[in-house]
């Protein structure tokens, strides 16, 4: 099967910080990979530049085959790891501009999610809670039926319940047509869910390894790998 | 996409444009109310009194003066706020053309301009209008017409047009400017506003030393022609005609090219923090 999302020696440098130091990476469809690393080790910039917020100092990304643009913004959903929406709008204004924009957000599926977990749609932005926030952002991100997923850090700031509802909704709006990237520390939370997992450490891909393998090569939780891979 | 692009840049920024017309309107309607009253009574207040008094019109200026910053200052924080920070991670995942990002903004930004001069001349309506305005105002414009003619200036409507089409230039092309230095944010992640500010310094600069040069060099050139323009057969149209076309086009030439430096660096060299 053909990446969704490939990688070839990217290189980004912040001034005289090597951000991702030559990165080799192939992602493909039906899958739920866990980019996982400690802070700062490339996460976010992997996932900036798969969409196009930032640009690559040399190498290159490929969404499709295709450089990140019109194109690929089709077909990736992304969550950013910071309050990207504006503040000003209600929830029910921002359910209809996502629907405005793109064609394959269910607008319905949004309200009902919101619904379900407490949000009120007439509330602006700017009076919700953090945590109740993210939850708006991420409901938003999963009501479209991309081909890409792209999360960075999707469950950080909400409590453990919503955590495992917003897990819950990942699997059951994903498909076999889509990929499922999710950049987390939190691994334990999120390990149940994973089929591959791709370590970062300082701007590098240290492992690239199936879930299944870990648990039955090493004998191994992702977690407890990650603890000594890791290791400080 | 445009037109989405359009209708949502309308609803964010009209939250903070009819508000404050409104405001401003009123304000135009109370002031001449106690102008009419203090006309009629020809009150005054007495001594420390007399500074409560100045106060409708000290509200008045300040937001005569705010409807007129607003244009440039939400046009700033538009195209920076939602563009370069946060909301830009938004803005930039939308599968829409970098150009129809910008041209929302800048159709906008021109459609509230316009808006805002209609809106203080109709302010300036309220405040002094009587019913024989208009009469005094055709009075004064015969009065000016004709003393123009009397110099060979003919203040006719293609002169009109050619002003609100170099004016329209200007107001498009200082927009763009504007654009051109957020845009150069994005080379120094570190100074942004410094960036921000510099890059707008340098653009000003350059068009100034350019608009100079060529202007000097078609002086120079065509200085036969410009003299016999004026000195001879004083045909002051054909050169009021010519200068206000030769700095129009200018305008439309830095403008374009402005405008594809910031495409590129939005579309090739974006980096949001």
């Amino acid at each position: 099967m053909s990446a969704i999302l490939e990688c070839r020696n990217l290189v980004k440098q912040y001034g005289y910080f090597q951000a991702l130091k030559g990165v080799n990476l192939s992602i493909e469809k039906g899958k739920i990979i866990g980019l996982l690393g400690p802070n700062g080790s490339g996460k976010s910039t992997l996932i900036k530049l798969a969409n196009g917020l930032i640009t690559p100092t040399s190498g290159e990304i490929l969404i499709n085959g295709k450089a990140p643009g019109e194109e690929s913004k089709k077909v990736i959903s992304y969550l950013p790891d910071k309050n990207y929406l504006n503040e000003w709008m209600t929830v029910e204004q921002l359910v209809g501009f996502f629907h405005d924009f793109y064609e394959d957000f269910d607008a319905h599926a949004a309200l009902e999610m919101m619904a379900r977990l407490g949000v009120r749609t007439g509330d602006r932005l700017k009076n919700l809670s953090k945590g109740t926030k993210e939850k708006v952002q991420l409901i938003l991100v999963m009501s479209r039926k991309a081909q890409l997923y792209l999360l960075d850090e999707p469950i950080g700031g909400v409590d453990p319940a919503a955590r495992d509802y917003i897990l819950h909704t990942i699997i059951s709006n994903y498909n076999e047509e889509a990929a499922v990237v999710i950049s987390t520390h939190l691994i334990s939370d999120v390990e149940s869910i994973l089929d591959e997992v791709v370590f970062i450490s300082q701007g590098e891909i240290v492992l690239t390894s199936s879930v299944d393998e870990i648990r039955e090569q090493r004998d191994q939780s992702v977690d407890g790998l990650f603890r000594e891979v890791f290791k400080c | 996409m445009l037109k989405k692009l359009i209708h949502h840049e309308f609803i964010a920024t009209g939250r903070i444009f009819l508000p404050l017309y409104g405001a401003f309107l009123i304000m135009s309607v109370l002031l001449r109310v106690y102008m009419e009253l203090q006309n009629a009574w020809s009150f005054e207040l007495p001594g420390w009194l007399g500074v409560i008094g100045a106060v409708p019109i000290i509200l008045y200026v300040l937001l005569f003066i705010a409807v007129l910053a607003a244009t440039v200052v939400v046009a700033i924080q538009r195209f920076y706020k939602n563009l370069m920070t946060e909301e830009g991670y938004l803005m930039f995942t939308l599968p829409v053309k970098v150009h129809q990002l910008i041209n929302s903004k800048l159709l906008v930004a021109v459609i509230w301009s316009i808006a805002s001069g209609l809106v203080c001349v109709a302010s300036i309506f309220i405040l002094v209008a009587t019913p024989d305005t208009f009469i005094t105002i055709g009075h004064w414009w015969k009065i000016i017409y004709l003393s123009a003619a009397d110099q060979g200036l003919y203040l006719t409507g293609w002169l009109a047009f050619e002003l609100i089409v170099s004016l329209l230039v200007g107001v498009v092309g200082s927009f763009i400017m504007i654009y051109a230095a957020i845009a150069a944010t994005n080379f120094n992640s570190n100074h942004k506003l410094l960036m921000g500010i510099g890059a707008y310094v340098a653009i000003s600069i350059v068009l100034q030393t350019v608009s100079s040069i060529v202007m000097t060099v078609l002086g120079m050139t065509f200085s036969q022609t410009l003299a016999d323009m004026l000195l001879d057969s004083r045909n002051y149209m054909g050169f009021l005609d010519m200068t206000l076309w030769v700095s129009t086009i200018m305008s439309i030439i830095t403008s374009i090219l402005l405008y594809l430096g910031t495409h590129w660096v939005l579309k090739h060299k974006l980096n949001l923090n």
